[in-house]
């Protein structure tokens, strides 16, 4: 994984001195989950969760000085879930696949809208279970508010096809009733969320 | 670290070019970290390392006088490399783990340290020309790096301190156990693997590949295959035989060995020797099943083998010689009515099985101690361990199920709890494939390292002492506890899996020794899944079959003898 430092960030004018959502804007900015959080990052619709993103999860975007954003891409990992297939945990990776919306720094909480495209990919290595051939078609998260502390609306993880790539080595009807796949009330959760501009952390005035 | 495994791993491109096989394994790189030693006591400047002078102890054995020759390899006739004799020879008192070291695997696609650690010497690290006993152990751990499940690789650590010595890659390589053997008895160990054509292949030390066999020991297209989805016959020809682990035995006495892998028998350059047609895809979809681990035994003691896949056995020839109604499990032999016969235990979900040398089911399946349900399906999907732990004369079954941890003893009518301790679950329910073992760390009979669901309570055997408490995580999976002298200090190594978040599959491993490197002298050998500490010599050749007796263990390390200056071995 290349380091944060490494993924170049342009820094864009700065505008003018009047209130801006962001004051250093640029190009392929990180927008970084909190790491080790003990708060669930992902709700299941059944009370099953992901928590402990232990290292660096981001996607990356262009931002301009309005806090428009331009996705570009996103690293996120396996995350432990604490739903089994016998006694082996399941893991889930949430793999955006775009982010739009605004982002405004400007006031005393960041304040976020987001409309975010995402698939769900799962892993558990001894039933043969990967993140090729579980994983679930898009489906879309929005979230608003202040992404110190903030919960997306409800959504539906769509259910494993039970084929192709949602085949899960036979698995599919096994993980979609052990994450409530395909039923609505699934929410992700923003804690202590920060985003950069190459080293410098996103502000707005 | 991660850049320090990839600039390992150049340069163990480099040596592969240049090693043929037999080579002397590579060298070790300087400065590759990954360990953290932090923690407990340190190696002392009495542990040896490589051919340094072994250390003097406090009067067992691992001391030798100077003018003698180290004990570096196994003399004929033997299967330990014997350390000499100290005087007197008397017994540690007591016990005190500490972390030694601490292995940590590291990148943002680490997945899992999904099998126990293995131990044996990997390479000249004394630089004497050869790899023997006086190296410095070497452990070796298999690594799953992304969700595709599609990059293993192994890590080879130093035993003295946890650094990463090298890495091993040659791509393809699969989720299976692998097991380190000397199969052509060149003196330089072989590492078997599985890689993702559903082919065993032979790896040197280096990692250079030896030779790729051409049986298919699991279905590639039913585990691999995305889009189409493949066919249920392929998924089932896969499920239950791809997640095994390698095991190798003379199944003849012939001196070529078998290697045993899911459900095939293979000669000794990967090509089949038989196979069970079904390799259990009469189990169709279950949620929960564990992998079929084969090991063989001379259950008769007529100088052949017997190859046991669990709810399976055959005969050496490839012929049936039981078929259990039960789903897949694990065998483990012992001679429980000292008869110099080998009976099996077999462990499945649905309890214990007891088969006959002839085959024969005995009773089962059963569940100690009161026949009650599991309270989770994988309740008793932990392998056993089987060692003389009372003193009797007969062996035991050290046996954990998601609730207990127990001491059986195997009687003809069924099995008899001898002890019974009840985990401290605290939560957590026990893991897949973690299990109890033994060993004999103060030379007065062995110890029962008795797992639990964070840890390991260390038990005076059946007395009640309590010798010492290993809390490793406050999470789960630190699976099954391997014993060995991993530095060859002469004195005994414990080396557990750990997980550093709740629910996360284990990505750490650590090492543990006494505090004060008290004399208990183990073997330097850990060399495959179903560990049988008499079949095969301390450098990873295969042993000469010995007679089954009352004191063959199974998964359990053994304790050294020493050698007099002048005498046998006692």
């Amino acid at each position: 994984m290349a380091s944060i430092s490494t993924i170049a960030c342009v820094t864009l004018s700065a505008g003018s001195a009047q209130a801006s959502p962001i004051d250093n804007p640029g190009l392929n900015c990180t927008f970084r989950f909190e790491q080790n959080s003990s708060i669930p990052f992902l709700d299941f619709s059944n009370g099953k969760s992901a928590t402990n993103l232990s290292t660096v999860n981001y996607f990356t975007a262009d931002t301009d000085s309005a806090g428009n954003m331009g996705f570009v891409g996103s690293t996120m990992q396996a995350v432990p879930t604490d739903a089994f297939i016998g006694g082996n945990p399941i893991s889930v990776r949430l793999l955006f696949t775009d982010v739009s919306g605004t982002t405004d720094l400007s006031g005393a909480d960041p304040d976020i809208n987001w409309t975010m495209t995402a698939r769900a990919q799962f892993v558990e290595p001894v039933n043969g279970v990967t993140t090729l051939n579980c994983q679930t078609a898009t489906f879309t998260i929005y979230v608003t508010g202040n992404w110190d502390d903030t919960t997306s609306s409800a959504f539906t993880i769509p259910a494993l096809s039970g084929s192709g790539s949602g085949a899960c080595n036979g698995l599919s009807s096994v993980i979609n009733t052990a994450l409530g796949l395909g039923t609505n009330g699934a929410t992700l959760s923003l804690y202590k969320f920060a985003a950069y501009n190459g080293v410098n952390p996103l502000s707005g005035s | 670290m991660r850049a320090a495994i990839r600039s390992a791993h150049l340069l163990l491109v480099a040596s592969v070019i240049t090693c043929a096989a037999g080579d002397l394994g590579p060298t070790p790189i300087p400065g590759a970290g990954g360990a953290d030693g932090s923690g407990g006591a340190s190696s002392s400047s009495s542990s040896s390392t490589g051919g340094s002078t072994p250390p003097v102890g406090e009067g067992g054995a691992g001391g030798a006088p100077a003018e003698l020759p180290k004990s570096c390899t196994v003399r004929a006739g033997e299967i330990d490399a014997l350390p000499w004799c100290d005087e007197p020879s008397a017994p540690a008192d007591g016990i005190e783990l500490v972390k030694k070291w601490h292995y940590h695997a590291t990148g943002s696609d680490v997945i899992a340290i999904l099998n126990p650690p293995l131990v044996a010497n990997l390479n000249d690290d004394d630089g004497d020309g050869a790899i023997n006993l006086c190296d410095t152990p070497d452990v070796l751990v298999p690594i799953v790096y992304d969700g595709a499940l599609h990059h293993v690789q192994f890590v080879v650590l130093s035993g003295k301190d946890g650094s990463v010595q090298w890495t091993i890659d040659p791509g393809g390589l699969t989720i299976a156990s692998p097991a380190i053997v000397d199969l052509d008895s060149d003196d330089v160990p072989e590492i078997l693997v599985t890689n993702n054509a559903g082919h065993v292949m032979a790896l040197s030390p280096s990692g250079a590949v030896l030779w790729e066999g051409t049986a298919e020991v699991f279905d590639p297209v039913g585990w691999y295959q995305v889009d189409p989805t493949p066919p249920l016959e392929n998924t089932l020809r896969a499920r239950f035989v791809t997640f095994s682990a390698v095991s190798v035995a003379d199944l003849e006495g012939d001196g070529s060995p078998e290697i045993l892998v899911g459900m095939s028998v293979l000669d000794a350059h990967g090509n089949l020797r038989f196979q069970d047609p079904t390799q259990g895809a009469e189990f169709g979809l279950p949620t929960h099943f564990e992998a079929i681990r084969p090991v063989a035994a001379d259950l008769d003691s007529d100088g052949t083998m017997e190859v046991l896949f669990g709810h399976v056995g055959y005969r050496a020839d490839g012929s049936e010689l039981f078929r259990l109604p039960i789903t897949p499990g694990w065998s483990h032999v012992g001679d429980f009515f000292g008869d110099g016969r080998l009976s099996v235990l077999v462990v499945s979900a649905e309890g214990l099985t007891l088969v006959s040398p002839k085959g024969e089911r005995l009773w089962g399946p059963v569940r100690p101690p009161d026949d009650a349900p599991p309270s989770v399906p994988f309740g008793w999907a932990h392998p056993a361990a089987i060692v003389d732990i009372d003193g009797d004369g007969l062996p035991e079954a050290l046996v954990n199920t998601n609730e207990r941890r127990m001491v059986l003893r195997i009687d003809t009518s069924g099995p008899v709890v001898l002890r019974s301790e009840p985990l401290p679950l605290n939560g957590w329910n026990l893991t897949d494939r973690s299990g109890s073992t033994a060993f004999d760390f103060r030379g007065t009979g062995p110890d029962w390292l008795a797992y639990h669901a964070q840890g390991l309570t260390l038990l005076d055997g059946m007395g009640p002492t309590r010798l010492d408490e290993l809390m490793v995580a406050g999470f789960a999976y630190p699976g099954f506890p391997v014993v060995a002298d991993i530095d060859n200090d002469g004195s005994a190594d414990v080396l557990l899996r750990k997980s550093d978040c709740k629910n996360c599959w284990p990505t750490d491993i650590i090492a543990y020794e006494d505090v004060q490197h008290r004399p208990s002298p183990a073997r330097r050998l850990w060399n495959q899944w179903n560990y049988v500490a008499g079949a095969f010599r301390e450098d990873a050749k295969l042993a000469p079959a010995a007679k089954p007796s009352s004191k063959t263990t199974f998964r359990v390390q053994s304790r050294l003898a020493c050698r007099p200056p002048e005498g046998e071995p006692h």
